[in-house]
């Protein structure tokens, strides 16, 4: 073991470079994805080398950080790369070559060169490798052309907007001295300045839920169709963002946006960047409907970095463990789950002991919090934490969140900027390009649910060759106890692939509506809209329901004009496929929190429900479903107490898409169908032990129904009784609570089998976002040992997506059905709970409509196997009905 | 329901007022509905969903006119006109126990009515995007349910009353025939003739639906969170328009800078009505409202324009002179086309209407080039007005001359244009009476009468979207009814008059500035500076 190692581990990459590096003459400034240029070396908050490796040294640990217990599990050390570059001459036209200070990285030059050619382009090289270049360079380019041309830059989050403004307006004017301007144009843009940039504006930067609303006023409001007219470049940026639901709206979005520019003769050019993805070209094609080249060859330097595996410490003396089997009923009420909670210690507090220890060492930090922990406890947990530690000293921590007001968040960010902070605990706010210089360390307390979000949250420690640290603090779910089990799954193989579907027919239903309100619909729109059929249909449908003129049809002069109430497009909302969704309204106080939509309100916003918002606790208070805007209203609350939502669920009316038959009368479908879900009761339990302190209460939710996508695996009727033949341990025992619940299957038999299905059920929906950008609280599932729809014979269980009309995670489960399966067995196999009803690392789930009951490892794993088995000598019938992408 | 061709000009047989019991909820009862109910000379309310129950027993203390209820529970209440032509009978549940055997026996003795529209809540429109259909859900039922001489049936004689059967869960104002098997019962049905049986098939029936409340489940289509009252007018020939109007506009709540707030403080004061508050003094309202005298002025000034249906401006600034009044007429608000441009030069009583209308489906540019020339000889000093035309007309015409006559484009934007409506609302210069920002509103509450009825914008659209498709669809030769012209451009003329009514009005209307003084003097000058 080296001094300078960082971990207690050999340095295990053979041949890779000496740690010393000779820092490159390329400026950061290439670099500079959100940040302004000044030339200078950003290093500024950096320490020297020597202290830094030393901080998580095996020593430094043992010496110095409280109550260490080998935490690390892995080490890895990422060579440093240099800067591959190419002159800007090369590529540029002379007049703006000669304005470059420096050479383009060869990702900045093969992009250009596409773009150059005629093709639309996604880049997806790392964080901080200067893909605004890209576009800003684009946009010079035509504007060198024709001093008319325009350019739509499209950004996630107002924010960003902002930072991008400024970022741009020092490239394109001050740098390069080009004569145009940028404007950003959003709900915060008073009306003069809106009216001053359609007028005058070269680069209008807005986000997609504002296009959504701007587009039908490019006939209204002066200046919009000089834009449309000389709209030569589309640009998307953070595209990794648009997943799911707000991708499908995005998607359509873009598509009108084309529409739009079509209309005035203009066939804008796309550049798209997105944070590392698997699937760049078939992404960026999903959400606009046009090919791409990929530029995925990341020219930009990058100094050595380390990556630190760390998991707190688990207590399994703690964890109730009645008999050596672990099989016994747990007592009456206790939750599956609370043991856990208390046998792990904190992964919150023990992040904020590392960032405290790095804040100690000199090594400014940038930790990033889940979801469950504030950023506001977070900071404070850091400051605690380095009073307590070993060595004498104080770091300062502030806390950073979009719900921050802007001062506020422009504050930290410069505090970060200029060194002035030891460490900051951010939400993921910060993940995307603001720009906040170079820090030395991040800290990421939970696994932030995505390879490609964990390595952008790496990407914030260090920019261009400076060396830079990261830390991953595991949690307690499955996945987090994946990835430190198989650290390899974080430096192998490829990353998640976005998922985004623009299926949804709901979805599409209102963007037709709101594309016939921004201009009548004719045949020949069919190409943007989802082809002939598909958009003839639904012109059909909202004609008969009045809404478009119902004596024309797409093929007659002037089209199909819309005669509904105005403005549809105000209508839709970027996080539903419904037209309602809640607002949440603090009461005493601010809140800073998406719409939710039915699905989700049913579920975890009913009058009596617990949650934490950044950090805070709100008690739902009163819920006005019937008011002019829905509204959820909460209160602050602090109860050490939280609310689990029971759930009685129904499948019917399946329809198969698609079909595996399999070995063994295993079949493997996927399909549409009904999923009838009333979260009708909840309990109230403390957090501490999770003891029952109330209920089950009534929530007056009232019942939800689905139709969406669902996955089913349907087994052979006799699969109960030769499972359990094979079975070598005992029965499980039916819980007190099981007993009860009329939805458990009964007896000894089928409550251990109904225990292992589920078991199944819950590991595939928890380690499916290990291979997808999906989020697995939009994922449903249900199981059960026998099912009334007479084509399943015996057991079935389901994974379905948990939003009306489905938004394609369910459809990309069974596309990698196989993976994920194996990868589930794999996990549930080797969890060290060695707990029969399993732990919340590999098969308790916290969103459990049944309390976690039955489950059963054991049992799980024969079922799995036998699945597994089936889908190696797949009989390979697949009948695939399921609907293709128009192609455009 | 869909007029084939313009609806005859015959003065409308009943109001009634379409009352959201959530607009109950958010507003009153009394004063707010009852307000609307003078306002509109409605002869009866009809509450709808969501809430339509607890609305209804409101309605009855708040207002005198009946009180039509299609909620569970209730037995059915008509209301018809003097003559017993027409009558409108609210079936909670359309079923032989709760309807007369015949729609025949409701009209007063001796009498057959010419037309029944029963309402009820026993079916709903929604859309399934999924099937890419929209549905009425409960129809089938519905007609099952209802008695054998209610029913539709194959052959309709003239003895027997036409019956229309609406639903307050199908969009207000809604209206499509339905082709159902003649034994529909137990199955749903899908809207319009493409999920039924071939037109004409023998054992077909023709079902009019009319819609008369909200519906839910249609997606970005219906506003499912507008509250706003539905003024439903039914006419001898069949024919229905429904207007929104908010609600907003009635009540205390009319009154400028008087919102939620400010009525529940004035409510607990004892002012009820607008008329109280036109009586109370400037002092008097700004102690009540702990507000400035600038805004209790607002207040009463507004409360005054109201009641007294006069115009008061409340700025010192002034009208251009010498205006030139236009309207365009479109095939939707969403337009492709401007195929009417009215054009009033001169006064409300001026002889020089100019109707330039398109003659040729498929050519958008002839008279839009006869209009441009026709403005060639208007000196540029004067301007264009248009009511909402910042909002509408005047975009409209140029998107209309940037794609069919970009040569005129120039001309035209170079055009000085003006907008009343946006002048004194949205720039504060005067109070105006009207219920709503709708030109016939303010016109008609001024004192101004239409010339024509039983046409407005959306009837025209669709009108000329018939016209324009059959023409350009129809095989060489074959003769394409022409619509009635002449009305739609009467129509047309009768909006371009309320406008100079209206402008004319506002010119005429006293000054009531800041500083309280009344100034008699007119409000036009030269200055040309207020407007764009």
């Amino acid at each position: 073991m080296s001094d300078d190692t960082i971990y207690p581990t050999d340095d295990t990459q053979p041949g890779s470079p000496p740690d010393t590096h000779t820092r490159s003459s390329r400026p950061s400034e290439l670099l500079a994805d959100g940040g302004q240029n000044t030339g200078a070396d950003t290093d500024t908050t950096a320490v020297p080398a020597s202290a830094r490796q030393d901080v998580l040294s095996d020593d430094a640990l043992q010496r110095s950080f409280p109550d260490y217990q080998g935490q690390i599990v892995e080490s890895r050390r990422l060579p440093p790369e240099p800067a591959d570059t190419v002159p800007a001459d090369d590529v540029l036209r002379s007049e703006l070559a000669a304005q470059m200070a420096y050479d383009l990285f060869t990702h900045q030059a093969e992009a250009l060169r596409k773009l150059e050619t005629g093709d639309n382009v996604v880049t997806t090289t790392s964080t901080s490798s200067g893909k605004t270049w890209i576009y800003a360079l684009q946009a010079a380019r035509n504007h060198l052309q024709d001093d008319q041309a325009t350019a739509l830059c499209l950004y996630p989050m107002k924010a960003l907007s902002r930072d991008q403004e400024q970022e741009l307006n020092t490239k394109l004017r001050d740098d390069w001295g080009l004569d145009l301007s940028v404007g950003v144009y959003d709900g915060d843009t008073p009306s003069d300045r809106k009216r001053r940039i359609r007028n005058d504006c070269n680069l209008l930067i807005t986000n997609p839920a504002g296009l959504n609303a701007y587009l039908p006023r490019h006939a209204r409001d002066g200046g919009w169709a000089r834009f449309y007219k000389h709209l030569e470049l589309v640009v998307v940026d953070e595209a990794h963002e648009y997943t799911g639901i707000t991708g499908t709206h995005v998607a359509w979005i873009l598509r009108r946006l084309r529409r739009v520019a079509a209309h005035y003769d203009s066939r804008p050019q796309f550049s798209m960047t997105t944070a590392t993805i698997g699937n760049p070209a078939a992404h960026a094609r999903r959400l606009t409907g046009l090919e791409f080249g990929v530029v995925e060859d990341d020219g930009s330097p990058r100094g050595r970095r380390d990556i630190v595996l760390w998991e707190p410490p688990v207590d399994w003396d703690q964890v109730a463990d009645d008999d050596t089997d672990g099989q016994a009923a747990p007592d009456g009420d206790a939750d599956q789950l609370s043991d856990f909670e208390d046998a792990r210690r904190s992964t919150g507090s023990e992040a904020a002991k590392v960032t405290a220890h790095l804040g100690m060492n000199d090594t400014q930090t940038l930790q990033f919090c889940s979801a469950r922990q504030g950023t506001e406890i977070a900071a404070r947990q850091i400051v605690d934490a380095a009073d307590s530690h070993s060595r004498s000293g104080r770091v300062d921590a502030e806390a950073y969140h979009a719900g921050l007001g802007k001062r506020t968040r422009r504050g930290v960010e410069n505090q970060l900027k200029a060194g002035q902070v030891d460490a900051v605990a951010s939400t993921n706010a910060l993940e995307l390009g603001i720009d906040i210089g170079s820090v030395g360390a991040t800290v990421t307390s939970g696994y932030p649910g995505t390879r490609q979000s964990f390595w952008q949250q790496v990407g914030r420690a260090g920019r261009g060759e400076s060396d830079a640290l990261s830390v991953l603090v595991g949690s307690t779910d499955a996945m987090d106890a994946y990835i430190l089990d198989n650290p390899e799954y974080l430096f192998s193989g490829s990353v998640e692939n976005a998922v985004v579907s623009i299926d949804n027919a709901n979805v599409y239903a209102d963007h037709v509506l709101a594309a016939a309100a921004d201009f009548p619909l004719t045949d020949d729109d069919a190409s943007f809209l989802g082809g002939h059929d598909r958009l003839e249909g639904m012109v059909e449908m909202w004609q008969d329901a009045g809404v478009l003129e119902s004596t024309s049809s797409l093929d007659s002069l002037g089209g199909v004009v819309y005669t509904g109430d105005p403005r549809p497009q105000s209508r839709i909302s970027m996080y539903g496929t419904r037209d309602m969704e809640y607002v949440v309204v603090c009461r005493d106080g601010d809140i800073d929190h998406d719409p939710v939509a039915p699905e989700r309100a049913h579920r975890d916003y009913h009058e009596g429900a617990l949650f934490l918002h950044a950090g805070q606790q709100y008690e739902v208070v009163d819920i006005h479903r019937d008011a002019r805007i829905p509204r959820i209203h909460v209160e602050t609350a602090d109860t050490g107490l939280y609310t689990q939502t029971l759930s009685q669920k129904s499948i019917s009316n399946l329809q198969p898409r698609d079909h595996r038959s399999l070995d063994g009368g295993i079949d493997l479908y996927f399909g549409q169908g009904t999923v009838d879900v009333t979260y009708n009761e909840y309990v109230v339990r403390t957090v501490s032990t999770g003891e029952l302190v109330e209920g089950p209460l009534p929530t007056g939710s009232p019942p939800l129904t689905l139709h969406t996508d669902l996955l089913w695996v349907s087994l052979p009727a006799d699969h109960i009784d030769t499972t359990l033949d094979r079975l070598d341990e005992p029965l499980l025992e039916p819980t007190d609570r099981a007993g009860r619940d009329p939805l458990v299957p009964e007896g000894e038999k089928r409550y251990t089998y109904g225990g292992g299905i589920h078991a199944a059920e819950h590991g595939v929906i928890q380690l499916a976002p290990l291979e997808l950008l999906i989020d697995n609280n939009d994922i449903g599932g249900l199981s059960m040992p026998e099912h009334p729809d007479e084509a399943i014979p015996g057991p079935v269980w389901f994974v379905h997506d948990g939003i009306d009309g489905g938004i394609g995670f369910t459809r990309s489960i069974f596309d990698n059905f196989e993976t994920i399966l194996r990868r589930t067995r794999e996990h549930i196999a080797g969890c060290d709970c060695g707990q029969r009803r399993g732990c919340p690392m590999c098969i308790m789930s916290e969103d459990c409509g049944n309390q976690n009951d039955p489950l059963d490892r054991v049992t799980g794993q024969l079922i799995i196997d036998d699945v597994i088995a089936a889908l190696d000598s797949e009989a390979g019938s697949s009948d695939d009905e399921s609907t293709s992408e128009p192609t455009e | 329901m869909l007029p084939e061709h313009l609806p005859s000009s015959d003065t409308p047989l009943l109001e009634l007022l379409v009352v959201p019991g959530a607009a109950v909820r958010e507003y009153d009862a009394d004063p707010t509905v009852a307000d609307a109910v003078s306002a509109t000379d409605a002869d009866a309310v009809l509450p709808v969903p969501p809430h339509e129950n607890v609305a209804a027993q409101r309605l009855l203390h708040a207002v005198e006119q009946p009180v039509l209820r299609a909620d569970r529970g209730m037995r059915p209440s008509t209301v018809a006109t003097p003559d017993g032509e027409l009558v409108v009978v609210a079936a909670p549940a359309p079923a032989p126990d709760t309807l007369p055997e015949t729609p025949a026996d409701l009209g007063p003795a001796e009498t057959t009515p010419r037309r029944v529209v029963v309402v009820s809540n026993a079916f709903e429109m929604r859309v399934v995007p999924r099937n890419r259909e929209t549905v009425l859900d409960g129809l089938a039922a519905y007609l099952a349910e209802i008695p054998d001489a209610w029913q539709p049936s194959p052959d309709d004689s003239a003895e027997t009353p036409a019956v229309v059967h609406a639903s307050t869960t199908v969009e207000a104002g809604h209206t499509t025939t339905q082709q159902l098997p003649a034994a529909a019962a137990g199955r749903q049905s899908g809207t319009g003739s493409r999920t039924a049986d071939p037109p004409g098939s023998a054992a077909e029936v023709s079902v009019d639906i009319l819609g008369v409340g909200q519906a839910s489940n249609m997606g970005a289509a219906a506003d499912t969170t507008s509250h706003d009252l539905l003024h439903t007018t039914l006419y001898a020939s069949g024919h229905v328009t429904t207007t929104p109007l908010d609600p907003g506009n009635f009540g205390l709540h009319a009154v400028e800078q008087v919102g939620d707030a400010r009525a529940d403080t004035l409510r607990s004061h004892g002012v009820r009505t607008v008329t109280q508050l036109r009586d109370m003094s400037v002092d008097a309202v700004a102690n009540t409202l702990d507000t400035g005298q600038a805004t209790a002025r607002t207040v009463t000034t507004s409360a005054e324009a109201l009641t007294t249906g006069t115009i008061v401006r409340t700025s010192a600034a002034s009208l251009p002179d010498d205006p030139v009044f236009i309207d365009v007429e479109t095939d939707g608000l969403g337009a492709s086309v401007a195929w009417l441009v009215g054009v009033l030069d001169g006064g409300s009583d001026s002889d020089a209407y100019y109707p330039f209308r398109q003659q040729t489906p498929g050519d958008p540019t002839a008279h839009l080039e006869g209009f441009a020339t026709w403005l060639q000889g208007i000196p540029r000093s004067r301007p264009l007005v248009a009511w909402n035309g910042y909002g509408f007309d005047f975009d409209i015409l140029t998107e209309q001359f940037r794609e069919h006559c970009p040569d005129r484009l120039e001309e035209w934007e170079s055009r000085r244009t003006f907008d009343p409506l946006y002048w004194a609302r949205n720039s504060n210069n005067a109070v105006l009476p009207g219920r709503s920002n709708r030109l016939e509103a303010v016109a008609e509450a001024i004192g101004w009468e239409p010339q024509t009825s039983g046409v407005d914008g959306e009837t025209a659209a669709t009108i000329y979207t018939r016209w324009r498709d059959a023409a350009t669809t129809a095989d060489p030769g074959e003769d394409i009814p022409e619509p009635d012209w002449g009305r739609l451009e009467a129509y047309c003329e009768d909006d371009v008059r309320a406008l100079a009514t209206i402008y004319e009005a506002i010119g005429d209307a006293p000054v009531r500035t800041a500083g309280g003084e009344d100034d008699a003097s007119t409000g036009r000058q030269g200055s040309l500076s207020d407007f764009s």
